[in-house]
């Protein structure tokens, strides 16, 4: 299992179409894919799911990822929360 | 009190609204914003949803989608809820077809509210006795009861 912690640092958030990105990007890999807060880990593969989470600009949340390929999801799933979604800022 | 009841009214709920093809829907859509609503342009809602779902499907996935832009008219955010007569493709990436729409405006500066709002939606969405209810509502009255009482 991977632990990480991400920093979402796009204007816009984690709103619908990078909530979509992120889910999107998550369902290409087998590992179970999990994001959330202290309170509430949900499945990063559920654009709903990823969305409930509201997490606004500057909120760091949990990433934790369990299965075969865990590590190139990590890393992609990291680069793309990092790349701002590919959103210009 | 929960979401809907703040952003939806009778006259924003739209029950079985007939329409081929997502433009269609769109545009029934963008003119139940301005019923009564006369600062809101019809035709800046339609644009604006035509363009937010050009960067990606608003489809949420088990039939259902959030079709939503930023509105320069719009000084608070309002929603409208409707259900199809006809269920249209709208490439979802779970490729189910969508009968049930929940239409979302806010204000250009709204991040945090508009985030707020995606997921307290997304959180009744993913019920599937919410949505059960909802399709299977007699009339738009019934279907704003529901979605505005819903716990």
């Amino acid at each position: 299992m991977i632990r990480s912690k991400i920093k979402i640092v796009n204007k816009l958030g984690l709103h619908a179409r990078a909530a979509a990105k992120f889910a999107k990007c998550a369902s290409r890999f087998s590992s179970t894919i999990e994001i959330g807060n202290k309170e509430r880990m949900v499945d990063g593969k559920s654009i709903m799911s990823v969305m409930t989470l509201a997490a606004g600009r500057g909120t760091i949340l949990q990433l934790s990822i369990t299965g075969s390929d865990e590590e190139a999801a990590n890393s992609e799933l990291t680069e793309l929360v990092k790349s701002y979604f590919g959103e210009k800022d | 009190m929960n979401i809907f009841s703040e952003l939806i009214t009778p006259e924003r709920t739209l029950f079985k609204i007939s329409g081929r093809s997502k433009k269609r829907i769109f545009e029934v859509l963008a003119s139940a914003f301005s019923l009564g609503v006369t600062e809101i342009s019809t035709k800046e809602v339609y644009e604006g949803l035509l363009e937010r779902e050009r960067l990606g499907s608003t489809g949420l996935g088990m039939g259902v989608a959030i079709p939503h832009c930023r509105v320069e008219s719009c000084i608070a955010p309002m929603g409208v809820l409707a259900s199809l007569d006809h269920e249209i493709d709208f490439d979802c990436s779970d490729g189910h077809p969508v009968n049930l729409l929940f239409a979302l405006i806010v204000p250009y500066d709204a991040h945090q509210d508009h985030l707020d709002i995606l997921s307290e939606v997304a959180k009744l969405f993913c019920q599937e006795n919410f949505c059960g209810d909802l399709r299977t509502a007699k009339s738009s009255l019934e279907m704003h009861l529901i979605s505005t009482n819903w716990k």
